[in-house]
């Protein structure tokens, strides 16, 4: 077959994409090597180049140069499109067909589909199956474009923001089937500007800004580039004394509590201590994710700016 | 865990079938025709109260006008479902993403058209049997059983270029202008190509630009089923619309598998 | 799904399958086949009846125009034409022995397959061109005409109310030259109207018993039948007696009895009885219902359509007095008294050609076979009266014949249902009227043109131009210019010669009455062409020709004018040939002799 056999699932290299002036992408260079039953997240705020970069290994886009493979074969060919799943930003559903219908419709288009049953059960539309697209409400959108793009046995899956316009319920029940596609071995390629949903689903994470990208590594290596500790204290002491201990980046005040931002947390304690004997309820986190991307999206818009 | 990494065996394991896909394609068209009373109600009843009224009931000549409007009519009738069904329905649903996710889906470009064009000839057909039945009913209508056949075999297959002219108009229309630019060319080309009313009332110089319009050789096509044409050469109105259905094909196909769209 | 498939594609094949065709063309198509047999040809399987008997499933073989003969099968060594009219029958030629004959007449006979026409009263010279055609083969057109010529009847007698100046008889000594003039005029027989001073009914002052016996003697002299119109039973015993071989119309006033019998057997008489013009004299309406027969309707000229429609004047005789007449022809029928189909066409409620076959219905009604009747139209004619093997379709006889589709033999309302008609061995294309075509609106009654500015203007239509058979090949030349008739009016003197060169020669003037010279006017509402003429030698033949759109063979009106102007009024209604709604041109020319002439014209006009 000539289908060469690598670990990595898709191979871009010095790929940019420009729209007009607007650049979307600037030579990206990113080999995803992903397991069987992973999960990437495309990170980034909107207009970072997520969907651009999504739509380009889909072969929905054209590009200048570089170049780009998934599984070593073209993007938009029909033979990578029978191993992958897409779930894309979509405005309306046609409104003349049954989620059911829908479904056995995808279902066609691939040699080994996924149950019926299981399709519905995964993407949670037992209630509603019989029901035309017509009346849904969006989050119910939302589970039958999840349905569409799964119903394939994909091998491959890419959900393009899939938990937009949901509400908290339906969007834990997602990641509830995220999960369950993953623990069967799908691996999955996600974009999304809800860090919660990165940091929660995530092997790996790729942060894009600006269509650059700016940090690459699993949630955790990220957190870590981050080395910044949260303090949290209520004391009897003045907010601008705070702001001038050591280490400290940043204090901030919120009812009772103080909040710091350390560089190092153990020279910040001990110069606290020696400013206050007051301080009860203290605790010490580590950066979260939300941290770690507005300090790294800070950093990467100043060093633009310059 | 394993590595992601693809055998021959991933790639070659079941293949779907192609039929099966069409089938299901063209099932899904054909609800969805079934479910838009907005869209068949008038595109059946127009050109079944055209013929009505000038075929029938203001006939000028009730010996020969609802022959030969039967045929001239059919072919209106047959024309739009063609442009609409491809032209505002494409138009539309790309307006919807829709259509993006049937392109990153493994769905086949030609189960799409063909899908299309099969319902477009159920619909056809379903015009042409309102559309004979009211002529024999009520225009006096009278031809050999392998006229009707032949004129219904030509109605639908020269319906092709049409559907190719709408496919194009619904690749390169926005979804919101669509159903006005179809009806613009849609109605005025029905008209100038004697498809309302025969081809010779009109002035020559009308008379000679309808060469230039496909739906004018359709018809003549049709009429000359019926011995009613104005003469012309077969291979001159079969050669116009293999033209259009080949240049609007292409361009259909050039917009198609462009990529960055919108 | 397949199923559902399958089910769409019945669905399909059965509508397609129901969607109606064309009826068959019958006219078209088949006489595509008929066009064939012509002159030499062979119809095989027909139930042919030779006009005295059936000759079931046969063949019959034409050669040279003429039956050869009818065989259970025909060898073709010469390889003619066949024709296979399995389960049609093939029947003579009719024969009505009753009608009066101008006009279209013979050739709307003809296209009701009626190929003979005996006419009992009608000009000498409207029937002398038909009583010379006649004799010749290619008289293909039209009916063959045998004619009484001028009836023989009293001063104010029955047959001098139409208006027509005729010799009238009040005295013997008059009879030698009144029948010596008949045969001068070519008539195939002597026919005189009859009513015995007993009869109860007088109606018209009847010619003498005396005049009638010297009749029967003066024509039985000169070796014509003598046949007599009577209308009651007295008068039809005096005819017999006299001499008649025959009497016309049955009559109404009782039923014949036995002494009439006796009379008829010992002079082996005949009747015609003419119940179509009976039935519509005793309010029977036949007529308008025949018009209404769409299978007739379109061979029928709009002419004969309102012959059909048009009822008598109310004679107060009940539909039992027709009882009568029918029951008499019954009766003398079983007595073997011959009987003879004879309409009377075209009175009032019957029409050339059509008539006869309602003749022969009402004869089966009478209580004939349909065979008796049919006999009664063929054969029974052709032993009876002069008309040679007319009728029948004995070997050497001119095959005039049609083929109908059916068996009139059993049921004689298939004698309409005719597939074709031969006349003299050649197949006649019926004429079809097209019943809607439109027309332009009516001409009003009005001048013409008094001749006074223009020789060449008219007030209505396109005007007057010369006209010769040069348009035809023809040698013949004419010239128009205006003269003075007096002090102070003028006239169009029309100056030429005949000349040998087409077959029929003119030369004269024509008119064109519509807007242009394709496009026919409508003369329905109009009654004469009226003109003053003149001609330079005495009782100068003229003829008036009328062409209807689209033909070329006009509708002749002849006339003789004096070298004195005199008024001459020629009635529309001679032109039957044509459609009057479409008359293209109006022509007065000179055909006869060969040579100069010379006529005048003026104040042309139109009447109602």
């Amino acid at each position: 077959m000539g289908i060469p056999t690598c670990n990595t699932i898709a191979a871009i290299e010095n790929v940019a994409k420009t729209y007009g002036d607007f650049v979307a992408l600037d030579n990206i260079n990113l080999n995803l090597n992903l397991n069987r039953g992973e999960i990437l997240s495309i990170l980034g705020p909107n207009g970072a180049g997520k969907t651009t970069l999504i739509n380009l290994m889909l072969g929905r886009l054209s590009f200048a140069n570089g170049s780009i493979n998934v599984f070593g074969l073209k993007p938009g060919s029909l033979a990578l499109k029978r191993l992958c799943g897409a779930m894309l930003q979509v405005a309306d559903l046609p409104e003349t067909l049954t989620v059911k219908e829908h479904i056995h419709l995808f279902q066609s288009y691939y040699g080994a589909p996924m149950s019926y049953q299981k399709v519905i059960e995964y993407a949670g539309l037992s209630e509603i199956e019989s029901k035309l697209t017509k009346g849904l409400s969006g989050g119910q959108k939302q589970r039958v474009l999840f349905a569409l793009a799964i119903c394939g046995n994909p091998k491959l899956l890419f959900l393009d923001e899939p938990t937009v316009g949901m509400d908290v319920e339906a969007r834990h029940a997602l990641w509830k089937a995220i999960q369950d596609l993953k623990a069967q071995g799908t691996s999955i390629i996600l974009t999304t500007h809800y860090l919660e949903e990165a940091d929660f689903l995530s092997d790996r994470i790729v942060m894009l800004n600006q269509g650059r990208i700016i940090q690459e590594g699993s949630p955790e290596q990220i957190k870590a580039q981050v080395n910044t500790q949260k303090i949290r204290f209520t004391a009897e002491v003045d907010i601008a004394v705070l702001a001038t201990l050591n280490s400290v980046k940043r204090a901030t005040q919120d009812k009772h509590f103080f909040e710091l931002q350390s560089s190092n947390a153990s020279a910040t304690l001990q110069h606290l201590f020696n400013k206050t004997k007051t301080v009860e309820q203290l605790t010490v986190t580590s950066a979260g994710l939300e941290e770690a991307f507005l300090q790294l999206n800070r950093e990467q818009n100043n060093s633009v700016q310059q | 865990m394993d590595n992601l990494v693809l055998t021959a065996d991933d790639i070659n394991t079941k293949q779907p079938s192609i039929i099966n896909i069409y089938l299901m394609e063209s099932k899904s068209e054909l609800l969805r025709l079934f479910r838009t009373p907005g869209f068949y109600l008038p595109t059946l009843l127009f050109p079944m109260m055209f013929y009505l009224f000038f075929g029938v009931i203001f006939s000028m000549n009730p010996a020969t006008m609802p022959t030969y409007l039967l045929a001239t009519y059919s072919a209106f009738g047959v024309i739009g479902p063609a442009l609409f069904s491809f032209g505002v329905g494409i138009a539309v649903e790309r307006g919807q993403g829709w259509f993006d996710i049937k392109e990153a889906s493994p769905m086949p470009a030609s189960a799409y058209i063909i899908s299309r064009i099969s319902v477009t000839i159920v619909f056809s057909l379903v015009v042409i049997a309102l559309l004979f039945a009211l002529g024999a009913i009520f225009g006096g209508v009278r031809l050999y059983t392998t006229q009707w056949l032949l004129l219904a075999g030509v109605l639908i297959i020269g319906s092709l270029p049409f559907c190719a002219i709408g496919l194009a108009l619904g690749l390169y229309c926005k979804s919101n202008s669509a159903p006005a630019v179809v009806n613009l060319i849609y109605l005025p080309m029905g008209f100038l190509s004697g498809l309302w009313m025969p081809i010779n009332f009109f002035p020559q110089l009308m008379q000679d630009a309808a060469n230039l319009l496909p739906a004018y050789h359709f018809a003549q096509l049709s009429l000359k089923v019926i011995d009613m044409d104005v003469g012309a050469n077969i291979w001159i109105h079969l050669a116009v619309m293999l033209a259009y259905f080949a240049v609007f094909m292409t361009l259909a196909a050039k917009a198609y598998y462009k990529k960055d769209k919108q | 799904m397949k199923a559902k498939i399958f089910i769409i594609f019945i669905l399909l094949f059965v509508f397609f399958w129901w969607l109606p065709e064309p009826e068959e063309q019958v006219d078209n198509k088949k006489s595509d086949v008929f066009q064939t047999l012509n002159a030499s040809f062979i119809i095989s399987n027909a139930n042919i009846y030779d006009g005295f008997e059936m000759h079931k499933s046969s063949s019959i073989l034409v050669e040279n125009n003429r039956v050869i003969k009818i065989a259970p099968s025909i060898d073709n060594p010469s390889d003619y034409p066949v024709y296979n009219a399995a389960g049609k029958a093939l029947v003579p030629g009719l024969i009505d022995a009753h009608t009066h004959v101008w006009g279209g007449a013979l050739s709307q006979a003809l296209n009701f397959g009626v190929t003979t026409e005996l006419d009992m009263f009608t000009s000498p010279e409207s029937a002398k061109p038909h009583l010379i055609s006649r004799t010749r083969i290619d008289n293909t057109q039209q009916a063959d005409l045998f004619s009484a010529t001028i009836l023989a009847t009293a001063p104010g007698g029955h047959g001098t109310e139409y208006g027509m100046e005729i010799p009238v008889l009040s005295s013997v000594d008059q009879v030698a030259d009144f029948v010596n003039n008949r045969v001068n005029d070519g008539a195939d027989y002597i026919k005189a109207v009859y009513n015995a001073k007993q009869a109860k009914r007088q109606h018209f002052p009847s010619i003498s018993l005396e005049i009638l016996e010297a009749l029967a003697k003066e024509s039985s002299r000169q070796n014509k039948m003598l046949v007599v119109h009577v209308d009651n039973l007295i008068s039809a015993k005096h005819a017999i007696a006299a001499g008649a071989s025959g009497i016309i119309h049955s009559f109404m006033d009782t039923v014949a009895d036995d002494e009439l019998i006796e009379l008829m057997k010992q002079a082996e008489a005949f009747i015609i009885p003419t119940f179509a013009v009976q039935a519509s004299i005793s309010g029977h309406s036949r007529g308008k219902d025949l018009a209404e027969v769409s299978a007739m309707k379109a061979f029928m000229s709009p002419m004969q359509t309102q012959q059909l429609n048009v009822n008598f004047a109310n004679f107060g005789i009940p539909q039992s007095a027709f009882r009568n007449s029918q029951r008499t022809v019954l009766k003398l029928h079983k007595a073997g008294i011959v009987v003879l189909a004879g309409s009377d066409a075209p009175n009032p409620g019957t029409t050339h050609g059509v008539s006869l076959h309602d003749e022969l219905a009402w004869l089966v009604e009478s209580g004939l076979t349909p065979e008796q009747a049919l006999h009664a139209a063929t054969g029974a004619v052709s032993r009876v009266f002069p008309v040679g093997s007319r009728g029948t379709l004995q070997p050497g006889a001119l095959a005039s014949m049609v083929l109908i589709g059916g068996d009139p033999l059993s049921n004689i309302a298939d004698s309409l249902n005719i597939e074709a008609i031969w006349k003299n061995g050649v197949y006649h294309q019926r004429k079809v009227y097209d019943l809607d075509q439109r027309f332009e609106p009516p001409l009003a009654a009005g001048e013409i043109s008094r001749f006074e500015e223009s020789d060449e203007l008219t007030s209505v239509g396109a005007g007057i131009s010369e006209s010769t058979d040069q348009l035809a090949g023809g040698k013949s030349a004419v010239t128009k210019q205006l003269a003075m008739r007096d002090g102070q009016n003028r006239y169009l003197k029309v100056t030429g010669q005949v000349n040998k060169g087409f077959s029929y020669p003119w030369s004269g003037i024509t008119f064109v009455p519509g807007k242009s010279f394709s496009e026919g006017a409508n003369l329905s509402e109009l009654a004469y062409l009226v003109f003053d003429a003149k001609g330079e030698a005495h009782a100068q033949p003229l003829s008036v020709l009328l062409f209807q759109t689209g033909s070329f063979t006009p509708a002749v009106h002849q006339l003789k004018i004096s070298r004195e102007w005199k008024t001459y009024k020629i009635p529309l209604a001679e032109f039957e040939e044509i459609d009057i709604r479409q008359v293209v041109n109006i022509s007065i020319v000179a055909t006869t002799p060969f040579g100069d002439f010379e006529f005048g014209l003026d104040n042309l006009k139109f009447e109602k």
